[in-house]
């Protein structure tokens, strides 16, 4: 698994991390039950604290976004495993506030906005559609 | 309660009338990696030298892994790695050091200093003082390493190296060493490898600790305004430091951002911009010319 | 692991130093086979002789041993590893000091073996059985040869044990090396000094080597009075040396 990390970015590498490794799940780079590297070796390859990659597990594995087997070693879960659609909403909101937000400072217009978020799920292709069967 | 491995109060080393270090509160927790980070002269050497006993401090304590420095220094040597000084003896090899550093740690492990002289790729066999500096500091590290210390304290690691060789050292440090609660102390002016790795980052300047600070802290929460307006506030309780140029007065904040903009512009003033702090800025707000308000440590 | 350090470092100046005390014996050996036979009393001149043979070469040797160990490892930039090793400063100093010792005390006591199988032999050489006495001018009972030669080594090793002792303190005062030329500087003012009093106070300081014999003009005379005395309160002199450079190692900022 590849990992860039911008140490100076002032966004936080724990952060980074994850929204990487979602990221790669969006887009279907990585699958379920596809493993992820121990913590120590992917802190070597990107040459990060080890603390770093932990908390960055932890954070993922407390969003249901993987899974970790008591003999060690840490999964990709299904696409949202039991998560309520409105649980999943919420989450997003501050993200799509945000889209508003800039959109709004920038003076730039709503359909416009909407489009872009349109691209977006385009270049990501077809692992973010949403699945038949989740729960309303 | 963090259970500190490393903590100085009121540590001061006085040479005549000059303080190199000045009455510095320090703690490092364990398990953590804590980057020093300050100019050249502004007592990282110093301190550290004073952890190892080889300085005596003029007052204040410093105690290392629950014993106190100078006094029990044989203690804190056992179970410390320090490499202060990348000067080794000079006639004798990379073999020939391994063999006389074994007889003083009863933890010394042979397998480690064979893992790291490849992963290193160190010159064994050749004698010290025809060893280039990358090459000794890594000979250091190495020794340093096969100790199996709980805590390795590193004056400058990355001074004088070239990107290969840094490179190579943060892997070993942060693959090999950093977990299972094992510490490093390591003091720097490359802000770079530090921002990397480190948990925690303690900013020293002329001999006083100015920000003691996680860096995730500082990423999270560490602002920079950019507000226009009349009669704005000089300090705010916030605020480590406010400047004034061109109109544009700056308030970096170390935490209450959006609460400050939005008071600020319920003033009538315009924030321009809310902005993210990395370590350099950080570092550079506090220690280089720009700042204007004193500035207090954090816990 | 240190005394492997220590030998490393000095085992030159050893080897040079057993290469000279066989070559001054050799040369010894020549000188006396010429002279022939001696009696009693002009061989106790011949050893005392051979004494001050040796204490020239031995103070040399023992000057250079004294730029070895912590001083000269100071000098090197090495003292932030050394002294972030886990033993107290004193450990490497009194290691130092004791190898440093432990090496001229074989040096000396191999060079007086030596000698006095020599003497022996010359005595033998010169017709007639060697009682292995040798006589003093004023003692009543002569000496053994084994007494005398245990005396001469013992002299030997406390006036090495000064100039060893006063080097190496230097060597830690300027942490270097170099410290060699303070502790000639310091050894040779004492000379001086103690020939200027002497020559306009008449008081006769300690000399640097104690002579196990008095001396006059006229030969040797016979062993110092209070013997036992003098050498203990000298081995005290040497044992304060380090003493001193202890407080000093302690007290310093690497």
């Amino acid at each position: 698994m590849i990992v860039r990390v911008h140490p100076a970015s002032g966004v936080p590498i724990y952060l980074q991390i994850e929204l990487q490794v979602k990221h790669a799940i969006a887009a279907g780079a990585l699958r379920q039950d596809d493993s992820l590297p121990p913590v120590r070796k992917l802190a070597a390859e990107v040459r990060v604290n080890p603390n770093t990659v932990a908390r960055a597990y932890q954070n993922l594995e407390r969003d249901g976004v993987i899974r970790t087997v008591p003999g060690g070693g840490c999964y990709v879960n299904g696409q949202s495993p039991g998560l309520l659609k409105s649980e999943k909403l919420r989450r997003l909101k501050p993200l799509a506030l945000q889209l508003a937000v800039e959109a709004k400072q920038m003076l730039v217009a709503e359909e416009d906005a909407v489009k872009l978020l349109k691209e977006s799920f385009g270049e990501l292709g077809r692992g973010s559609e949403e699945r038949a069967g989740d729960e309303g | 309660m963090s259970d500190f491995v490393v903590e100085t109060h009121a540590l001061t080393k006085r040479y005549g009338s000059l303080a190199a270090v000045d009455g510095l509160e320090m703690g490092v927790e364990r398990g953590s990696i804590y980057g020093f980070i300050g100019r050249n002269g502004a007592g990282k050497t110093t301190t550290l030298r004073m952890l190892a006993g080889l300085s005596q401090a003029t007052s204040g304590t410093a105690r290392i892994l629950g014993m106190e420095a100078k006094r029990d220094q044989v203690g804190i040597l056992e179970r410390t790695g320090f490499v202060i000084d990348t000067t080794l003896l000079p006639w004798m090899t990379g073999k020939d050091l391994v063999r006389f550093n074994r007889g003083f740690f009863p933890g010394w492990d042979d397998g480690l200093v064979r893992r790291y002289a490849e992963a290193l790729d160190i010159p064994m066999n050749r004698a010290f003082k025809r060893l280039s500096q990358g090459n000794r500091t890594k000979l250091c590290l190495l020794l340093a390493l096969a100790q199996n210390p709980e805590l390795l304290v590193l004056d400058e690691p990355t001074a004088g190296l070239d990107p290969v060789v840094t490179d190579q050292l943060v892997r070993v440090l942060v693959e090999d060493f950093a977990n299972d609660g094992r510490t490093i102390l390591m003091s720097s002016h490359h802000l770079s490898e530090v921002e990397r790795i480190a948990d925690w980052v303690g900013i020293i300047d002329k001999g006083r600790l100015l920000l003691e600070a996680r860096l995730d802290d500082i990423r999270s929460n560490y602002r920079r305004l950019r507000v226009v307006g009349e009669r704005l506030p000089r300090s705010t309780p916030e605020a480590l430091a406010v400047s004034s140029a061109e109109g544009v007065t700056e308030y970096v904040v170390k935490a209450g951002a959006e609460g400050l903009a939005a008071e600020l512009g319920s003033q009538g003033a315009i924030v321009l911009e809310v902005l993210p702090l990395n370590l350099s800025e950080i570092f550079l707000v506090l220690v280089g010319k720009e700042s204007h308000v004193p500035v207090e440590v954090l816990a | 692991m240190y005394l492997w350090k220590y030998w490393r470092e000095s085992r030159i100046t050893f080897g040079i130093a057993m290469l000279l005390l066989a070559g001054l014996t050799a040369l010894s050996l020549r000188g006396h086979v010429v002279i022939g036979g001696l009696d009693e009393r002009q061989y106790a001149n011949v050893v005392n002789g051979m004494l001050y043979a040796a204490a020239v070469p031995m103070a040399i040797v023992a000057w250079v041993l004294g730029s070895f160990g912590v001083g000269r490892s100071l000098g090197e930039g090495a003292g932030s590893y050394l002294f972030s090793r886990p033993r107290p400063r004193a450990w490497f100093l009194w290691l130092d000091w004791g190898c440093g010792l432990g090496l001229l005390a074989i040096l000396v006591l191999l060079y007086n073996l030596l000698t006095s199988w020599m003497a022996h032999r010359i005595m033998r050489a010169g017709g007639g059985p060697f009682s292995g006495q040798v006589s003093f001018r004023d003692l009543a009972e002569p000496v053994s040869l084994i007494h005398l030669m245990g005396l001469n080594a013992i002299a030997i090793f406390l006036f090495c044990g000064i100039i060893f002792g006063v080097v190496y303190l230097w060597t830690i005062l300027v942490k270097n090396a170099l410290g060699v030329v303070m502790g000639a500087g310091t050894l040779a003012c004492y000379v001086i000094l103690s020939a200027v009093i002497k020559h306009n106070f008449g008081y006769e300081m300690p000399d640097l080597l104690y002579r196990v014999y008095a001396i006059s003009l006229g030969g040797v005379h016979g062993l110092q009075d209070h013997l036992g005395l003098s050498l203990a309160l000298r081995a005290g002199i040497v044992a304060l040396f380090p003493i001193a450079a202890q407080q000093v190692l302690n007290r310093i900022d690497i």
